[in-house]
């Protein structure tokens, strides 16, 4: 995995190394009992391709960042192969899609939301 | 919540030079199908809060001698970043605006595909469920 995580710092080429954060707020879900209103906060830190997220839920991990064109791209990588993947693009427009085995199936998930900058 | 100052300034790297690094793993020898089938029949968009029955295929070639896998479908063809893992495999798809569309299937066949990606300079999150079967 740690060729995996290095291979994905790699997409970043020289990436400035100041940390910084967003947070971010997901009101709209879907998954497989269809879409509703949610309430899903989740916190970004990073400094260059190295992150940490923080969810509402008291959930937290290493996060690879990154930073394509019109997104910042998070990537949550699990030993067993599944993923989450959160997007903010340009002006702050976010995605989180999780890949994520529960039970030994994938319980796909994907909110919408928006993320701003700590401290705006 | 506003969030004018979010600005991305990076190009998109060298994506090739990247996903060759990757490939190889507990998934990648389980995975011995060099080819996989995928569809997906339900689709789900959380910005328009539906989700609708989906009519989505593509292959997958692994080409586990160069692990960089190809993903041909609907809108071409394109390299894809390997992540294998014990229980499932995952593939990356780094798009030319910036997007990634993503791809997890386990050993079962039970597959999930995800795109968050730009439509003019709007954010088009989707996500499709279906299945991934190897064939030789």
């Amino acid at each position: 995995m740690t060729l995996v995580r290095s291979a994905l710092a790699l997409l970043l080429l020289s990436a400035p190394a100041a940390a910084e954060s967003l947070r971010c707020g997901f009101d709209r879900v879907c998954d497989a009992e269809g879409c509703r209103s949610t309430s899903f906060e989740l916190r970004l830190d990073w400094e260059g391709e190295d992150g940490r997220f923080t969810d509402g839920a008291g959930r937290s991990g290493d996060v690879t960042v990154a930073e394509m064109e019109a997104f910042w791209h998070f990537i949550e990588i699990m030993e067993r192969g599944d993923l989450v993947l959160t997007s903010v693009a340009e002006g702050g427009v976010a995605v989180h899609s999780k890949h994520a085995l529960l039970g030994g199936k994938l319980a796909p998930t994907q909110y919408h939301g928006a993320c701003r900058r700590s401290g705006d | 919540m506003a969030a004018g100052s979010i600005r991305p300034l990076r190009a998109a790297g060298p994506a090739a030079a990247v996903l060759a690094l990757c490939g190889g793993g507990a998934a990648a020898q389980m995975l011995a199908s060099p080819r996989f089938v995928c569809e997906f029949t339900r689709m789900c968009m959380p910005d328009l809060d539906r989700c609708a029955p989906a009519e989505l295929s593509f292959e997958i070639e692994m080409r586990y001698g160069v692990s960089v896998p190809l993903v041909r479908g609907p809108e071409g063809e394109q390299a894809a970043m390997a992540l294998p893992g014990d229980r499932v495999m995952s593939l990356l798809e780094p798009l030319p605006d910036g997007g990634l569309r993503t791809t997890t299937f386990s050993f079962t066949g039970q597959a999930v595909h995800s795109r968050h990606r730009l439509a003019g300079d709007h954010l088009l999150p989707a996500q499709y469920h279906g299945v991934c079967r190897g064939e030789e």
